[in-house]
């Protein structure tokens, strides 16, 4: 027993007193996930039907011994509904039922796993499983709840991958450091996407905690989705179960230390970057960037012309003791803030002249593109004569940069990004002295300067909208005469100039929008990693450097890529061959998606407080398998779905139950409830209304009042897309909002979008009765499947009620049933004075409700 | 008990595992694990319990249901309960205080007296503003804890943290915990009900009420006061009741035969179940909301006769009818949306607080005389509180206006076994700063759990890897100085 695993049983005993789990926890090194797979052997098994698939051995193996038999194999009916679902989270059509029932070769089950597994809704369907263990949303939490306006990219990466059976070592390297990795191209970029998918406080009320929140965020999720490990246990101290000390918490992050991470933004879009295929790359930002430059310095020469023009047409010109003199301006498209102090004007992008009357400078003359975002700042300097020594008073309000000089003397120093407003007196000698002004913000600026003289304002500096500035010079040139010809000129060139440009612009920024990206890239120098102590951002332990979890250092990768970059040493380590966990946990949740549970039900931790595997030989094979035949997923399904454990009945036994109540040994097919997806595409595909589109932004269908009424500003946050088609899109493509989500999915236990969904929860509660016996959606769609049936059917209502059997179950009434029916229709009829198309309307609903419909066997 | 083969969640192994473990963890848990398991017992014969059966308590309740009257935006602790003579002498000076707020960390600021005046109240002697002039006659059923602190003072992280414990989003909601904790004792009503402004919901909306990494089913029910109480309890198809039943009983009869040769399968039958449920739901919220089987003088007592009190007065009137009906946990937001439309009173302090105060002082009196004549405020608690208080320093250059204020606030209990004419803890003499007997937000919560008779350290949810706590890892104490 080595001193790790003393540590950790003095913590059992600690914790809870209790011997027997100090027995557990004895072995914890040598706990089973912790050693590579064995290589197992394929048992032989003495029934030739159950060892032609070594799934079947495996599992036959484990009945045999535990004395209990297999199920018999399902109908052909519950297969096709367990394949079609289970492939492409879609039922059958009626069409497709019939096809698959009546072909009786004996490859027809395999040729539509094949046609399946080829199906584009198949990325769909598995790709939603990825979804929910990377806590998928399209919005960043809190307050204002941002969009990530391009996250809809990564979404159609991780669907179209999976469609295309992308190695699932590749999958992972692509999401952690699809940027850096050598060939990165736009789709592994887009796949980083994944760093920036969980929350982010635009408005953190601490610094550091808010990145080390976020660091936690994304080492929660890394260690759960891919390693089956709860890391984040160990950020405030060792973890109390298993083997990872606090300080291998901090190892482990920094590996990601230098991932760049929003902070204080409120723009939407974090992390948000502009990627053109590499071909037209080059020339794409030349143009780009030419463009915008010409834009921008078109407008700097009508603003130097308007600030003269200004003060030659306004009949009551300003000239004040009280201002500033012999103004000039320089503009810099560069985030500026660090070079406030040097004071060199240096590379600028224009300089010029500014009359001497109250400056006032169009904040925005770079917003032109839709990123909106290119940072820019202006440098002003003149000088103030005055007449007698004596102090100055000062009001500043800003948000963003500011810094003044007067004098020699830094007399302003802020940055932020709320608005201050501050006053100041400075005392000064007589004299000429010079001014030095520098403000600066990524986003837009705020700013306004005011000498107070006997408490009365008098404006030196102030912002407004670049649109608007223009048109006060508009006006004054209509109705003043005899300016300077020279200025107008010059204004009169560029005012004709910058709309020719805009538009030549427009294709460009239509180009420049398709190529924004929320996606991952490395900031600055590299940074240090400390141990926090007691998780306390504020509280710097020792220093860590990069580091696997030692218990499973024995298998990592030697340590020899120091010098590339750390995501991807992460990247390479966790897909190594050699790491026990990953092709484990990757298998477990294949398996856990076509069973209904993993080998490992405790999908996310195969730790000690996790479960043991219920068949660890077959779990190791099918790692084993995984890996040896390139990661790839569609040629396991094909092996699973081709065995007679999954062709197997879900039909009660009540000697099995007995003896496994559980089912832990798989005598029986699981049933299962469709998932809240499953529902309402279900719903969509039997009412005839479904819209097959794959990929594309993020839609937004149709919210109750009442559930807008819940947002603190709906208008902002659900923009409604009209038209069926947006409606009728699978759910995975409805935009999802963390503060907003339809409560028909949450009601049927979709995913969590906070942190990662392993296992979804379960449950039957009354408020799901009410959505589908009440809802718009539900009541909508039963009489969209009435209006289907009742032209499918116009003959009478024993036919009608037999399509509306086919379509919704695919499947012939029985006589009672029919029965059941016929009187619903006719007492809608009778007893409620329906009628008949309203009649058919109720039969459609009760159709929709049926468990039958909700549940697989 | 039958064995539901159809539940894959590992929670399924966690129950043999807390058997193995024993005490360290509560039965509590347990039993709640094992609702949301689906283990749906058979009760009187007539249908299901579902997760939200109810289960015992850790020890002896004093509470046993809570009405949380959230002021949305952070109302001025100085200005309504928290008396500081000092500050009128400072008014429109400027002093050395250190803040943070929206505006950031500050170090002086302008000082802001306190705009309305107080007096002493009740036997117990309680100050109270001017603000509260109906509310002021109740003080003697309320403990004031003067020394609350937050760990964040911006709307986002705070309002999380005041409703789940913690600032990171994704935690369940404090009614999401009480209803896991102890279930809901009318099966036909939501256990956790929760009624918004009429301006809007409060920023990040339903992640306030969220049941976070717990199902979904223990999350909060948004209910209006008007029109139809809860989202689809009505047929959109215009179906009536009747006419809802004959389908639903053609139904039964379908899942009933589909059930035979699947007799096993427990969820079937809950679902069976749930449409009976659903069913009487649809009779009882709507009867829950119905006020014109209150008199005019209730009616008057909540001031739902005078338009500035009738919003606010008949979400308390509705508050009062739903504890009747054994409703766990119920939250009115007073304030939604943004700006002046909640207790944010950044710009005019007195045209804000004025307008809320006022819209909310005689519902709110009118609740506690309410509960209290009959009997209810015995074991129903109230809270009364926003996400922080305010400064005591001016926000900008000119007005009243103050930013937010985390570090020192007020918030008020009343009933369920409570101590009332109390005061507990203070902040500095310019009530920046909590002082004395400093009450976490965490600590709070503890002590709405204990009154409910649940160990806040022992009421634990498995989640990623972790026993997670409303009161976080480290754990928090109640207060016991306050309870009765």
């Amino acid at each position: 027993m080595n001193r790790r695993s003393i540590r950790l049983l003095l913590t059992a005993v600690i914790l809870f007193g209790n011997t027997e789990m100090f027995a557990q926890l004895a072995d914890s090194s040598d706990h089973w996930a912790y050693n590579p797979p064995a290589q197992s052997t394929v048992p032989q098994v003495s029934n030739p039907k159950w060892a032609k698939n070594p799934i079947d051995a495996f599992v036959f193996k484990n009945l045999s011994k535990q004395k209990l038999s297999p199920n018999p194999e399902a109908d052909k009916l519950v297969l096709l509904r367990r394949a079609y679902y289970n492939l492409t989270g879609l039922p059958p059509t009626p069409e497709q039922t019939s096809a698959f029932l009546q072909d009786e070769s004996t490859e027809a089950w395999e040729r539509l796993i094949d046609q399946l597994l080829d199906s584009r809704h198949y990325g769909e369907k598995w790709g939603r499983h990825w979804l929910d263990v990377v806590r998928w949303a399209e919005s960043n939490g809190y307050e204002r709840d941002g969009s990530k306006r391009n996250m809809w990219k990564y979404r159609d990466y991780v669907i179209n991958v999976i469609n295309r059976d992308k190695p699932y070592d590749e999958f992972i390297i692509d999401q952690l450091a699809g940027d850096v990795k050598p060939g990165a191209n736009i789709e592994s970029i887009t796949a980083t996407g994944f760093l920036h998918l969980g929350l982010y406080d635009d408005e953190p009320a601490d610094k550091e905690l808010h990145y080390f929140d976020y660091y936690d965020d994304i080492i929660n999720t890394v260690s759960r989705s891919m390693l089956a490990t709860s890391m984040s246990c160990a950020r405030c101290h060792d973890h109390k179960i298993d083997p990872i000390s606090q300080k291998e918490y901090y190892q482990f992050l920094s590996y990601f230390r230098n991932l760049y991470i929003p902070y204080g933004g409120r723009n939407e879009d974090i992390s948000t970057v502009s990627v053109f295929d590499p071909k037209e790359e080059a020339s794409a930002n030349t143009k780009l960037n030419g463009t915008i430059n010409e834009i921008v310095n078109i407008r700097l020469k009508l603003f130097e012309a308007g600030s003269h023009l200004i003060d030659q047409l306004n009949e009551r010109p300003q000239k004040t003791d009280l201002l500033p003199r012999n103004l000039k301006f320089g503009f810099v498209m560069d985030e500026w803030i660090q070079a406030h102090s040097e004071l060199e004007f240096t590379n600028f992008l224009y300089e010029g002249t500014l009359a001497d009357n109250p400056i006032s400078i169009p904040y925005d003359l770079t917003h032109i593109t839709p990123a909106k975002s290119v940072p820019s700042a202006y440098a002003i300097t003149g000088e103030f004569h005055k007449p007698k020594a004596g102090p100055l008073t000062f009001k500043v309000t800003v948000n963003g940069g500011a810094w003044m000089y007067l004098g020699n003397q830094l007399v302003f120093d802020k940055k932020g990004l709320n608005t201050i407003t501050e006053s100041f007196t400075v005392d000064l000698p007589a004299g000429t002295h010079a001014l030095k002004l520098l403000f600066s913000r990524s986003a837009s600026l705020e700013f306004n300067l005011e000498l107070l003289k006997d408490d009365k304002p008098v404006t030196w500096v102030s912002t407004t909208k670049w649109t608007k500035s223009k048109a006060i010079v508009r006006s004054l040139m209509k109705e003043a005469k005899g300016p300077a010809s020279e200025w107008k000129a010059q204004f009169d060139e560029n005012f004709a100039l910058e709309k020719q440009v805009l538009e030549a612009f427009e294709p460009l920024e239509k180009n420049l929008s398709e190529s924004l990206i929320t996606a991952a890239f490395n900031s600055g120098k590299r940074k240090s990693t400390h141990l926090l102590l007691r998780g306390n951002p504020h509280a710097l332990g020792e220093e860590v450097q990069p580091g696997f979890p030692e218990i499973l250092e024995n298998q990592a990768p030697a340590k020899s890529c120091m010098e590339a970059d750390r995501r991807l040493q992460i990247a390479n380590w966790i897909t190594s061959k050699e790491n026990p966990l990953t092709a484990r946990v990757a298998v477990n949740r294949i398996w856990q998606h076509h069973f209904g549970r993993g080998f490992v039900r405790s999908a996310d931790d195969f730790g000690g407080l996790g479960d043991k595997p219920t068949h660890p030989e077959l779990l190791d094979w099918l790692a084993n398998e995984y890996v040896n035949n390139g990661w790839q997923m569609k040629p396991l399904h094909k092996l699973i779905m081709t065995s007679k454990a999954y062709k197997m009945s879900s039909a009660p036994n009540d000697v099995a139950m007995n003896k496994d109540p559980l089912n832990d040994h798989f005598w029986r097919f699981n049933m299962r409830r469709l998932t809240a997806e499953e529902i309402r595409d279900s719903i969509l595909m039997v009412s005839n209304h479904f819209n097959p589109q794959v990929g594309g932004p993020s839609v937004f269908p149709t919210l109750q009042q009442e559930v807008l009424a819940t947002a603190s500003r709906a208008s902002s946050r659900w923009v409604l897309d009209a038209g069926p088609e947006h409606q009728n899109r699978r759910s995975i493509y409805t935009f999802t909002r963390r503060s907003l989500l339809d409560p028909m999915m949450s009601s049927f236990d979709a995913a969590d979008t906070d942190t990662s969904c392993p296992v979804r929860f379960n449950t039957t509660v009354p408020g799901q009765a009410l959505t589908m016996m009440n809802s718009e959606f539900v009541a909508d769609h039963a009489k969209l499947l009435a209006d289907r049936l009742k032209t499918q059917a116009p003959e009478n209502v024993e036919t009608l009620i037999k399509t509306g059997f086919e379509t919704v179950l695919g499947r012939q009434p029985k006589e009672l049933e029919l029965q059941i029916s016929i009187d619903l229709i006719q007492s809608m009829q009778k007893d409620f004075k329906h009628g008949y198309s309203t009649a058919i309307d109720r039969f459609a609903l009760m159709m929709l409700n049926l468990n039958e419909f909700l549940f697989l066997d | 008990m039958k064995p539901t083969p159809q539940n894959f969640c590992r929670r399924m192994a966690r129950r043999e595992f807390i058997s193995t473990v024993g005490g360290g963890f509560s039965a509590l848990a347990l039993t709640g694990m094992l609702g949301q398991d689906g283990f749906f017992n058979s009760l009187n014969g007539a249908g299901h319990k579902g997760p939200l059966a109810t289960k015992d308590p850790d020890y002896a309740p004093k509470a046993k249901r809570v009405i949380f009257l959230f002021m949305y935006g952070g109302p001025s602790h100085i200005d309504t309960f928290d008396y500081k003579p000092e500050l009128f002498k400072y008014d429109g000076r400027t002093i050395k205080i250190k803040t943070f707020g929206r505006g950031g960390r500050k170090n002086e600021g302008r000082v802001v007296g306190p705009k309305w005046s107080f007096k002493r109240y009740g036997e117990s002697g309680q100050w109270v503003s001017e603000l509260f002039p109906h509310l002021a006659t109740c003080v003697d059923d309320i403990a004031f804890i003067k020394s609350m602190q937050a760990d964040s003072p911006i709307h986002g992280s705070a309002m999380l943290m005041m409703n789940s414990g913690s600032i990171v989003s994704g935690s369940p909601s404090l009614g999401s915990w009480v209803n896991y904790g102890l279930g809901t004792v009318n099966q036909d009503l939501p256990g956790y009900v929760v009624m918004l402004d009429h301006t809007g919901g409060p920023i990040s909306g339903a992640k306030n009420w969220s049941s976070g990494y717990m199902p979904a089913n223990f999350q909060g029910t948004t209910f209006k006061s008007e029109g139809s109480p809860m989202l689809n309890l009505k047929s959109v198809q215009g179906l009536s009741l009747t006419e809802q039943q004959k389908v639903i009983s053609s139904l039964n009869h379908l899942n009933e035969g589909h059930l035979k040769s699947r007799y096993d399968n427990t969820n079937l039958e809950a679902r069976i179940a749930t449409y009976e449920l659903a069913y009487k739901m649809q009779i009882t919220a709507p009867e829950a909301v119905e006020l014109s089987q209150e008199s005019e003088a209730t009616k008057h007592l909540y001031g739902i006769d005078e338009e500035r009190t009738r919003e606010f007065g008949t979400k308390c009137l509705l508050a009062r009818r739903l504890v009747e009906r054994d409703v766990r946990f119920i939250q009115i937001y007073s304030g939604g949306s943004h700006n002046d439309s909640n207790w944010d009173a950044h710009g005019d302090l007195e045209f804000n607080h004025n307008k809320h105060a006022g819209a909310t002082d005689k519902p709110i009196a009118g609740l506690l005389k309410d509960l209290k004549r009959r009997g209810l405020l015995e074991d129903t608690l109230v809270v009364w509180g926003g996400e922080f208080g305010r400064q005591p320093t001016a926000e900008y250059a000119k007005g009243t206006g103050r930013d937010h204020n985390s570090f020192g606030f007020t918030m008020w209990m009343a009933g369920g076994g409570v101590k009332g004419g109390i005061s507990f803890g203070s902040t500095d003499e310019l009530g920046n700063n909590a002082v004395e007997n400093r009450t976490h937000v965490k600590k709070l919560h503890a002590t709405i759990l204990h009154l409910l008779g649940l160990d806040s350290n022992h009421l634990t949810f498995l989640h990623g890897g972790l026993e997670k706590k409303l009161v976080g890892v480290e754990g928090a104490d109640y207060i016991p100085e306050i309870i009765a």
